[in-house]
């Protein structure tokens, strides 16, 4: 018994340390997305986005089940198998398709300092930097280090902790799905620029690094599990403290 | 709670405060007031059977069982 609670003190102890430094790249991460910010939006107008050309950003999942049906069907190689445009070429000069065949990049101009700087928060114009990003980071390690610091092994179990659980199931949940409008606005926000061999426009391809950076919902259901399943164990202590 | 604790009436019995339980007890005023009051949800028997030793008594001089209907719905504590 004693050994348990000194390792799990061990394990706080570790923890801590370890969300204090996710509170320091929260920190770093809020000045970066600042002075980001700044550049955006008085440097130079030029705009890079990254693309992926096999799959539209929206509806990813059945547009690459049936296009796996349709080539299965039709005797096809798997599209990524295939590997990205080799032709992809620019069809206007107003924008220009960069020679990356692995990710191509989309260069334009964009006047609008306020649209630059809106690419910027979704999370298309820099390679980690987004404002889910920020905001998850930065709440998500407020969250985890008020719980670290009411737990304790003598009482694991609190009901403000039981909230944080919560609160940080709504977070993951709430930035997960925020994704989708994210793109919806990334449409609206990128030009519809055309190029040969890619079926929509170009906008309907670009990549936000959320897709990266933003936890899946399947996490925060199972932290709505471990919430429930904590809540209970809070009603259980409360019920073991009036045990004479 | 239909479970009815007449610990106040056994102190009185035998002229001892609550704190001089406590002491002879070894278990904290507070828990022993929570007991006194009612509030208690659960007592262990090792706690039962150490009141016991020290007001001199049985169980069932300490604890009455004493039903209410609403303590009979399905749910009540």
């Amino acid at each position: 018994m004693l050994k348990s609670l000194g390792s799990l003190k061990s394990f706080f102890i570790l923890s801590r340390v370890l969300t204090g430094i996710f509170l320091f790249a929260a920190f770093g991460s809020l000045c970066g997305l600042i002075g980001k910010t700044y550049d955006s939006a008085t440097g130079s107008p030029e705009v890079r986005l990254v693309l992926y050309t096999t799959t539209p950003n929206l509806f990813s999942a059945a547009h690459d089940m049936n296009a796996g049906f349709e080539d299965g069907f039709a005797g096809r190689p798997h599209r990524p198998e295939r590997g990205p445009l080799p032709g992809l070429r620019a069809s206007a000069e107003s924008f220009e398709l960069a020679a990356d065949p692995n990710t191509p990049l989309l260069r334009y101009r964009e006047p609008n300092a306020w649209k630059r700087v809106a690419l910027l928060y979704l999370g298309a114009a820099d390679s980690y930097l987004s404002l889910s990003w920020v905001i998850l980071i930065s709440v998500g390690s407020w969250l985890l280090w008020g719980l670290l610091r009411d737990v304790t092994p003598e009482t694991p179990f609190t009901r403000a902790n039981a909230q944080r659980l919560v609160r940080l199931v709504l977070l993951v949940l709430l930035l997960s799905q925020a994704q989708h409008l994210a793109y919806l606005a990334l449409r609206a926000l990128v030009p519809a620029f055309h190029a040969p061999g890619v079926a929509d426009t170009l906008n309907h391809y670009v990549r936000l690094n959320t897709d990266d950076s933003i936890p899946n919902p399947l996490l925060g259901v199972m932290l709505a599990v471990i919430a429930i399943v904590y809540r209970r164990g809070v009603e259980l202590s409360q019920e073991v403290e009036l045990v004479i | 709670m239909p479970i009815i604790v007449n610990l106040n009436v056994m102190l009185a019995r035998r002229k001892m405060t609550l704190s001089a339980l406590a002491e002879a007890v070894g278990i904290t005023l507070a828990n022993l007031s929570i007991l006194k009051s009612g509030k208690a949800k659960a007592v262990r028997f090792s706690t039962l059977a150490a009141i016991c030793q020290a007001l001199d008594c049985q169980p069932g001089d300490l604890l009455a069982h004493g039903p209410d209907p609403a303590d009979l719905r399905p749910g009540a504590d």
